[in-house]
């Protein structure tokens, strides 16, 4: 029993560190794909291009890199976890209605000033649930990590495959069940009240 | 402080502005005014450099605004739009100290510059700084919009259709809220609309704009008295004819619907004349359609049953004026004779309408509600 709480604190230890980074090269990138009109087809079609690579193939590719390990698995999340971050920040800013951005231009704001001032505030609602799909994906998807040497809820499961030991499989499984479920829900009850705060 | 040189823009293939110049004098109320894609709007932004021209030179206070950085000019002019954009992620207070804070300016003074403001326009900080946008009604919004735009004491202040979205109450209540402004503050506005009663509300100079040409620059009252182009003059629709009602001649309203008949005609005809017109008193002329008198169903009832032609019993007593005579004139004189009617001839004094009390009361009344007819 011990052993599973370890298990689910070093997985969430990887699907966090995984979504941080992501979450800020993501929003880095939706910003560039905003502001360099050229890129953005470039950015957004690359996102999707390393979406589509099934996972083991990508984790498998990372491993020639960065060697057997946690390492490896927390890039391949955060590849994994852009798309929806990437594509939801530059939606979420270019959404922003024309006589807003106008009114800011209009009046002296810089484009940094623009960007963190009103773009980013009024696009954030829509960012957080890019990292909020980022999240809940990359909670079952570090689940193979264990493939490549990393740790967390897949290794109980991965044993229990091996020894044919239905009670260990469910000791892994149930808890990442579980917490892709209690991530879904509790960021989706954030979400709704930023969506109202904001308006 | 305003110098447009020589200024031209083209969209594509299309000019939008066509060697614009003009200048604007500090304290002045602008309104650019003109039909859809008249360039007035361009025209506007080209001033904070929303739009760059393609070719010419603005000059603001002697500067070449092209020499200028676009952050700095544009926070020294406020900008009001027709959308309001006021940033729904910040309060009342937070949007109006946009520009105070890009500058730099101390925080309690941000806050005494936002209560000041506010009261301005009957806003208590207390009750609405801290307000988000979305809980104020169009009218407040557009209110706040405006004190964003005047926060950081800009000399000039650009209003795109700023009372374009809002409802007529509304619209009129800003109308004398913000004119009221800037003759308080004397701030120089450019001020952008489609609206004529609005432009002649606002503004000390209106410029008339079409296909990206000025029509015409003159004060409200000049333009309605003169208008320089039919399109301006159908832009003003009613309001002309009777704005300059100086001009206006006795022709203009006097009432040409008159019974006539000549004096060879007998009194029997001329009593069934009236009964089939339902008017109580005939114009009688000679031959040549001149004028020679009046008869009314009292000189008739009065003289009884007479025989002979009508030109023998007329009332030949009466006022005649010519058609060119000014309308006040032939107002002052009906009502210094005291008589019911005056006759309106022309230069063959040939018999052309009458003026009575009744086309009076309707001049005016069209003046004051535009034309009744």
């Amino acid at each position: 029993m011990f052993s599973i709480l370890n298990y689910t604190v070093e997985h969430l230890y990887i699907v966090f560190i995984a979504c941080v980074f992501s979450a800020i090269i993501g929003v880095m990138l939706g910003v560039i794909a905003y502001w360099v009109k050229y890129l953005d087809a470039i950015i957004l079609t690359l996102a999707d291009i390393i979406q589509t690579i099934p996972s083991l193939a990508l984790l498998a590719m990372l491993m020639l890199i960065f060697g057997l390990g946690n390492t490896t698995l927390i890039a391949g999340l955060v590849l994994y976890s852009l798309l929806p971050i990437i594509r939801n920040t530059y939606t979420g800013i270019q959404s922003i209605a024309p006589h807003i951005k106008e009114a800011a231009i209009g009046m002296g704001m810089s484009r940094w000033q623009r960007l963190f001032k009103i773009e980013l505030p009024l696009a954030f609602p829509m960012i957080f649930s890019g990292v909020k799909i980022a999240t809940v994906t990359a909670i079952g998807i570090s689940v193979i990590g264990v493939l490549i040497g990393a740790g967390g809820l897949g290794y109980p499961i991965y044993r229990g495959i091996q020894s044919h030991n239905p009670g260990l499989i469910l000791s892994g499984a149930i808890p990442v069940v579980l917490l892709a479920l209690l991530f879904d829900y509790i960021m989706t009850l954030l979400e709704k009240k930023i969506t109202v705060i904001k308006k | 402080m305003i110098k447009f040189s020589g200024i031209s823009k083209s969209f594509g293939k299309s000019k939008i502005i066509d060697n614009l110049s003009f200048e604007v004098k500090e304290g002045e109320f602008i309104v650019l005014i003109g039909p859809s894609g008249c360039g007035k709007t361009t025209t506007l932004k080209m001033i904070n450099r929303l739009i760059e021209p393609d070719n010419g030179s603005i000059n603001i206070e002697g500067v070449d605004i092209s020499s200028v950085d676009t952050v700095t000019l544009r926070r020294k002019i406020g900008y009001v739009i027709q959308q309001i954009g006021l940033f729904p992620n910040m309060t009342v207070e937070e949007n109006i100290c946009i520009v105070p804070k890009l500058l730099k300016w101390e925080k309690e003074k941000c806050i005494e510059r936002t209560k000041e403001l506010l009261e301005l326009v009957s806003m208590p900080y207390d009750q609405y700084g801290k307000k988000y946008p979305t809980e104020l009604s169009g009218g407040q919004q557009q209110r706040v919009g405006v004190l964003r735009a005047l926060a950081a004491q800009p000399p000039i202040v650009l209003m795109d259709e700023p009372f374009g979205a809002l409802d007529p109450l509304t619209r009129d209540a800003l109308q004398d809220e913000v004119k009221a402004l800037q003759q308080k503050l004397n701030k120089t506005i450019i001020f952008v609309t489609h609206d004529m009663d609005e432009a002649l509300k606002m503004a000390d100079t209106i410029i008339f704009m079409d296909k990206g040409k000025i029509l015409q620059m003159a004060s409200p009252e000049e333009m309605l008295r003169k208008p320089a182009s039919d399109i301006i003059r159908e832009f003003m629709g009613k309001r002309i004819a009777y704005g300059n009602s100086q001009d206006l001649s006795a022709e203009a309203f006097m009432n040409t619907n008159v019974v006539k008949t000549t004096e060879n005609k007998q009194t029997f005809e001329c009593l069934e004349l009236m009964k089939r017109k339902k008017v109580n008193s005939i114009i009688v002329t000679n031959n040549n359609n001149e004028f020679r008198g009046i008869i009314t169903i009292e000189d008739l009832k009065k003289r009884g049953k007479i025989e002979g032609p009508i030109g023998n019993i007329v009332n030949e007593d009466a006022e005649l004026i010519h058609k060119d005579i000014a309308a006040k004139e032939a107002f002052e004189r009906l009502i210094e004779t005291k008589r019911d009617y005056l006759i309106v001839v022309d230069d063959e004094k040939q018999i052309i309408g009458i003026i009575n009390k009744t086309s009076m009361v309707k001049a005016l009344a069209d003046a004051l509600w535009g034309d009744l007819a």
